[in-house]
């Protein structure tokens, strides 16, 4: 499991939440501002009551029992181990509380933000150079593991790390204020229009100059530093396999790719920024000075809401489709429709007609005739004299001749015998008084 | 962003004309050449943010007017500093934008104009599209004109079926050079989307800025053609 695994599994396990209202932040930026200015480390009961309740007069002026919500702020910010309680007398006598790293880091946050600038991108720099320098020299002497760390991978990890770290933070910080610089550009036009074509341009001047020079500063320096890395991590290998070594080696990479990525930033943000650059200039000059009283868009809006009514099209080139040529074996040939000139299959040969089948048609539409009251009745009669196989199918043949019969209407057909084991679904039949089916009742119409 | 353009065009050649190319050949013979028509003659509008094509017409501009004449193009240099290709004369198929791409077009230009809009150097959200198009043309209306076979507002699927016809027209007008499209939501629009204000850019009646536009035959009046993919109201 990592570090940052296992930190991570506590932190959750702890259940550690920030919950901060807004005066509780303000509490604990006049807090670290007090701090500052009066040189505390610590602050009395009394005091943290007395910022507190100054505080709320400013943010809260209405608010009621001023000392209660004092020690409810204070026993919230310690809960959060933002403060805490140094003196270590208990419930003996009032405490002596200071703010944690974590409160100071908040506090900073919104109290001074600190941007890179050209001196102070300098200064870290050639400190870092210093130190890194000084490493070096101390690599080429250690000889013991305890000295490879004392002198090379501690400040390298420790020292030179927070430099760098310090150059990243400044660099965060300098992001958010070209984010406020584009507000600011947005602003100043949407207030101003024309008037605020210069202001706009010193901005943007302003801004490119200095990441200009930053970016200079990062290439220039970024090199010299990788090199100095580099010098102490072909020491390290050198000096053999050890721990010592192998740690300085591990320490030099680190920071080889933080010196990356700290120089990278300068050339992403200057790329960035350069786009941005010509965009609004183009802006500037396309538009705001070629519409000094911002009349363009009140016309266009109105030509957009009145569009539907009076319709418009714009007109261009449109490229001319390529035929496309087909390959003549993709396309199936279809045979002509034709009439067949043989026949299919085995040719049909003349027989003589089945005089059972004759008889029985001529036996049932004889009784048909006589009108039988229902089809079971009807069958059992045509079909008395059959040998017993061959009853199934004459039934079956009888019936076909009832297809124009009048049929009463059932809601259900009972299931009757008519000999030989046999059962039928019946049919009622219903004969009208004139004696016409219904076939030739349709054929009359 | 093009790729910025080789320097072919400039070796071998002896001294430049002014154009930065000496005969019409120097410049068809130029490597960018074909992508370049090709992409002119697909209706592309090719603005400064596009390199290397910008460049070679910028600098070509003499020669290939006189080319595209002859085939009944006018190729077009517009003070907003883009190029694209007109149809002079019915020789060639031309390309009437739908009324789905105009209302689009014209939403996307007033983004442009916006300040706000300069806080993302030029990157705009769907929709901020859809919001604009339904406050100055309305709802309803909307969708009526961007699906001009039905009758009536389908209550069900008329925000989906709005936004998928205002995605359709994006796209094409993408392919035009009127835009990029980044994300599902975002686009960055180019100088050319101010072809849309055209007819509202100078002080005179938009009426008559209309009628001359009509006249040089880079726009039209009346109904467009309806677009295949509409269903018929039943």
């Amino acid at each position: 499991m990592t570090e940052l695994t296992k930190t991570l599994t506590a932190l959750h396990e702890s259940e550690m939440s920030l919950a901060l209202s807004s005066t509780d932040l303000c509490f604990l930026v006049a807090l670290r501002a007090r701090a500052e200015h009066a040189g505390f480390t610590a602050f009395e009961e009394d005091t943290l009551g007395d910022v507190f309740h100054q505080v709320l007069m400013l943010v809260e002026p209405t608010a009621e029992h001023p000392k209660v919500r004092a020690t409810a702020a204070i026993r919230r910010l310690r809960e959060q181990r933002l403060l805490t309680r140094i003196d270590g007398a208990g419930v003996v006598r009032a405490g002596e509380y200071a703010l944690t790293r974590m409160a100071d880091a908040l506090a900073e946050f919104f109290l001074q933000e600190e941007t890179l600038t050209r001196e102070s991108l300098a200064l870290l720099t050639h400190t870092l150079t210093a130190q890194l320098e000084d490493v070096r020299a101390a690599a080429k002497k250690a000889r013991t593991p305890q000295e490879w760390r004392a002198k090379v991978t501690q400040p390298m990890r420790i020292t030179a790390g927070d430099l760098l770290g310090g150059i990243e933070r400044r660099q965060r910080g300098l992001d958010r204020s070209q984010g406020e610089v584009r507000s600011r550009i947005a602003a100043l036009l949407r207030e101003d229009w024309f008037a605020a074509i210069e202001a706009c341009e010193a901005l943007l001047e302003d801004t490119a100059a200095t990441l200009r020079e930053l970016n200079d500063i990062l290439l220039r320096d970024a090199a010299a530093l990788l090199s100095l890395l580099q010098d102490i991590s072909e020491t390290a290998s050198q000096a053999g396999p050890g721990e010592g070594p192998n740690a300085a080696q591990a320490a030099s990479q680190q920071l080889a790719d933080q010196v990356d990525r700290v120089a990278a930033w300068g050339a992403s943000r200057q790329r960035a920024w350069s786009d941005y650059y010509r965009y609004v200039q183009r802006f500037l000059r396309d538009v705001v000075r070629l519409d000094p009283g911002r009349a363009l868009s009140q016309r266009l809006r109105e030509q957009l809401r009145g569009f539907c009514a009076a319709p418009f099209y714009f007109i261009g080139a449109e490229a001319i489709p390529l035929p496309l040529l087909r390959v003549p074996d993709l396309r199936a040939e279809r045979p002509v429709v034709m009439r067949a000139r043989g026949r299919h299959g085995p040719d049909l040969e003349a027989v003589l007609a089945d005089d059972q089948v004759l008889q029985l048609d001529a036996r049932a539409r004889a009784l048909l005739a006589k009108r039988p009251a229902s089809l079971s009745e009807l069958v059992r009669e045509a079909v008395a004299n059959l040998p017993p196989e061959e009853r199934f199918r004459a039934i079956g043949r009888v019936t076909a001749l009832c297809g124009d019969v009048p049929i009463a209407r059932s809601h259900e057909r009972a299931w009757t015998p008519v000999g030989n084991n046999m059962v039928i679904q019946d049919w009622v039949f219903a004969w009208r008084s004139d004696g016409r089916t219904r076939a030739a009742k349709g054929r009359a119409r | 962003m093009a790729e910025r353009r080789p320097h072919a065009r400039r070796e071998g050649k002896g001294t430049m004309s002014e154009s930065g190319y000496q005969r019409i050949e120097d410049v068809i013979l130029d490597p960018l050449f074909p992508e370049v028509d090709l992409a002119l003659r697909a209706g592309r509008h090719i603005d400064v943010d596009e390199g290397g094509r910008y460049e070679l017409l910028a600098d070509a501009l003499v020669h290939l007017e006189t080319f595209y004449q002859r085939y009944g193009w006018e190729l077009v240099r517009s003070p907003g500093g883009y190029f694209f290709l007109l149809p002079l004369g019915d020789r060639l198929p031309r390309r009437q934008l739908s009324t789905g791409e105009m209302l689009v077009g014209q939403a996307l230009a007033l983004l442009y104009l916006d300040p706000v809009t300069l806080e993302t150097a030029g990157t705009a959200t769907r929709s901020q599209v859809v919001e604009i198009l339904q406050h100055l043309v309305g709802e309803e209306r909307l969708y009526l004109e961007l699906h001009p076979r039905r009758r009536r507002l389908d209550e069900r699927i008329a925000a989906e079926s709005v936004r998928r016809e205002i995605d359709k027209s994006l796209r094409t007008l993408a392919s035009l050079g009127f835009c990029d499209l980044v994300d599902e939501e975002r686009l960055k629009l180019r100088t050319p989307i101010l072809r849309f204000a055209e007819p509202v850019q100078t002080m005179e009646a938009p009426s008559e800025a209309l009628a001359r536009l009509v006249a040089r035959g880079r726009a039209a009046l009346g109904e467009p053609a309806p677009s295949d993919s509409e269903e018929v109201e039943s």
